[in-house]
């Protein structure tokens, strides 16, 4: 099972391969681009991505040095005819200079790169909200190798897409980087914060009316007032715990560690790290508890020895037991016995 | 309601994914017009473009986009067929992004569906179900799958700078290789009427309402649940969007006339403005929407405390 590892610079690829990651991944946003579409249309960031050739031609390199793979993100949910040549002039580099994959999520240009035969692989982005074994196949018609599972997508559905269309290669979320929507159906912008920030963070006053016209009773009120408070827990977890780490410098939730067992036995290809601008520290932690974790399974421990060790690296069982954290909280009752099933 | 006379052939759909609503707003009576719903949600009367008040409505749209746990079921929809026939409304159904699960349940519904039928699609593996095993059924591009920046909150429309993919060759090759001639679209913020000039496409456009976003995790649908079970992937539900809304207001709104925001369910909604009215008014005067789609019960229900509302 390989590790896939974001860098948003030329600099942080050597550490990290270092650190053992198998597959590193990145955007790339000339100069060009910027002037003619503006910073956040390629792969829907202005940071943390490469800018000039030569970084593109280095990483690359660097990679293959340790005998590792590199992934060009073209993530945005849609592009238009105007942006396809510059799109494809810079796949034609990274295919030139040796790159192995790219990612992919818009449906035409998916179509485009295909068409340009450049023989590299393509990767179904987690934005493409791939949720089916059909879906899978269609991705497969057009020329997919890999398809990257979007987020709260149950384990029960990973493994029925995994032997229902074996043919591909498949990649989980295993760390960092949480968001409450369907991210590849989020028409939204990550504002400034002065403007309101993403809108999962913004800050909304709800108003809950019912539909029937009858007015909403003290005991509704009551259970609406709890539900929401529970929400705001949930998205305190699912936000890292308050953008936190340990005292070691482990970043909280969300994490998939404890699911690694099952993603192994269900034949999926890769792991992936997410958050790509976060600084390097913390991603070279979340990798060693990721690596920690693949090693003690490797030493043939039982699945639940495996889940007790990966809850015990941040010393928060509490925070794992309430699920909120996990990326797959069906995980817990694979475990522990919990009773839900969504299937 | 000063209703202006359109030359201009246009047809009018409500969507519903409660089949109560099908009598709560009278269509089983028939001869429903594009004003009478309005009137009937409660809205203001100026949120309809006023070349749309007389026209009848045509066909229906059962179903839900947005969450596979209000899939119909079989005995719901052969109720919905057989009364929607009854009337004469064209009936088409609504699918939303799905799990294999869901999946399932639409393979069943597919077959209970009479050939020539349309089916909305939102999930590109919905659409290959369809394709292979379904070919007589006719497939529609969904809104989700014609994606563009359609934030209530920008400022202007600078900010809007994702394109509408329905201008990539790429993108409509797609569709044209899958047989399908008709998109869905919302009227994004600062559209201008010229946004819905698609080049061999019939175009659809939902109102007055737009979605921000949906989510798998449903906030109202985890109403019910214990703690432990709640904002789970796949969670179970007791449909609580069919009884409860809920408005949202920023707390901060910098801007004084930020538009009117709802979750319905898993996904958040806006009102249309009277500018994005004035731009769908003028564009289907160019003629170049063939379609309207209006939110039958899956809406904001101003009008609640009408009696039809009370079931």
């Amino acid at each position: 099972m390989k590790i896939a590892m974001p860098i948003a610079n030329s600099t942080e690829a050597e550490p990290l391969l270092i650190a053992g990651a198998d597959e590193i991944y990145f955007g790339m946003l000339p100069p060009k681009w910027v002037e003619q579409f503006g910073g956040n249309t390629i792969n829907r960031r202005t940071f943390g991505n490469l800018e000039t050739l030569n970084e593109l031609r280095y990483v690359i390199n660097i990679a293959h040095m340790f005998g590792k793979q590199a992934s060009l993100t073209f993530n945005s949910q849609s592009y238009s005819n105007q942006q396809l040549p510059d799109l494809l002039d810079l796949a034609r580099y990274f295919a030139d200079y040796g790159g192995d994959s790219f990612i992919v999520s818009d449906i035409g240009f998916l179509v485009e790169l295909a068409n340009a035969k450049l023989g590299l692989r393509i990767h179904i982005s987690s934005i493409a909200t791939c949720r089916n074994t059909q879906a899978a196949m269609f991705y497969k018609d057009l020329g997919a190798t890999r398809v990257i599972f979007p987020r709260h997508t149950t384990l029960a559905e990973v493994k029925a897409i995994a032997s229902g269309s074996p043919l591909m290669e498949y990649e989980v979320f295993i760390q960092n980087d949480g968001c409450p929507f369907e991210e590849g159906l989020c028409q939204t912008i990550h504002l400034p914060s002065n403007l309101g920030g993403p809108i999962c963070m913004d800050s909304y006053q709800t108003i809950y009316k019912r539909a029937d016209g009858r007015s909403i009773s003290e005991e509704e009120l009551v259970l609406l007032n709890f539900n929401q408070d529970d929400y705001y827990k949930y998205l305190w977890f699912k936000f890292s715990c308050g953008f936190s780490t340990t005292k070691d410098g482990y970043p909280h939730g969300p994490c998939g560690l404890c699911a690694i067992p099952f993603f192994r036995d269900c034949g999926v290809t890769a792991i992936k790290i997410a958050g790509r601008e976060f600084p390097l520290g913390r991603k070279l932690k979340s990798l060693e508890m990721v690596r920690s974790v693949i090693k003690k399974m490797d030493a043939v421990l039982s699945e639940k020895e495996v889940t007790d060790f990966a809850q015990s690296i941040r010393g928060k069982q509490a925070y794992c037991k309430t699920g909120y954290m996990c990326y797959y909280p069906d995980v817990l009752g694979r475990v522990n016995g919990h009773a839900f099933d969504p299937l | 309601m000063p209703a202006a006379a359109s030359n201009h052939q246009i047809e009018v759909g409500i969507s519903i994914c409660d089949k109560h609503t099908f009598n709560r707003l009278g269509l089983a009576k028939g001869n429903i017009t594009a004003g009478d719903i309005i009137r009937l949600i409660g809205l203001p009367e100026s949120l309809l473009a006023s070349q749309l008040w007389n026209t009848e409505i045509c066909s229906l749209h059962y179903g839900n986009e947005f969450c596979e746990s209000l899939i119909p079921s079989l005995s719901d929809l052969g109720y919905i067929l057989s009364s929607a026939e009854a009337v004469g409304l064209k009936l088409r159904l609504a699918t939303p992004l799905v799990s294999d699960h869901g999946l399932e349940k639409l393979r069943r519904l597919f077959c209970r569906i009479p050939q020539g039928h349309e089916i909305i699609i939102n999930d590109w593996g919905v659409l290959r179900l369809l394709r292979h095993e379904f070919p007589s059924l006719i497939a529609i591009a969904g809104r989700q799958l014609c994606k563009t920046i359609k934030d209530p909150r920008l400022p202007s429309p600078e900010w809007a700078s994702m394109p509408l993919p329905v201008f990539s060759d790429g993108f409509m090759s797609s569709l044209k290789n899958s047989n399908i001639s008709c998109l869905e679209l919302d009227v994004p913020p600062f559209a201008e009427p010229a946004d819905f000039a698609i080049h061999n496409m019939k175009i659809s456009v939902h109102a007055p309402y737009g979605f921000v976003y949906k989510s798998r995790i449903c906030r109202i649908g985890s109403l019910h649940l214990n703690w432990a079970d709640k904002f789970i992937p796949g969670h179970a539900c007791k449909k609580e969007c069919l009884t409860y809304i809920c408005e949202m207001k920023r707390t901060h709104a910098l801007l004084g006339d930020e538009m009117y925001t709802f979750e319905r369910g898993n996904a958040m909604f806006y009102r249309h403005s009277q500018k994005m009215v004035d731009t769908l008014s003028k564009a289907i005067d160019g003629g170049t929407i063939s379609r309207i789609i209006l939110s039958g019960d899956w809406n904001e229900n101003r009008n609640a405390n009408s009696k039809l509302y009370r079931g």
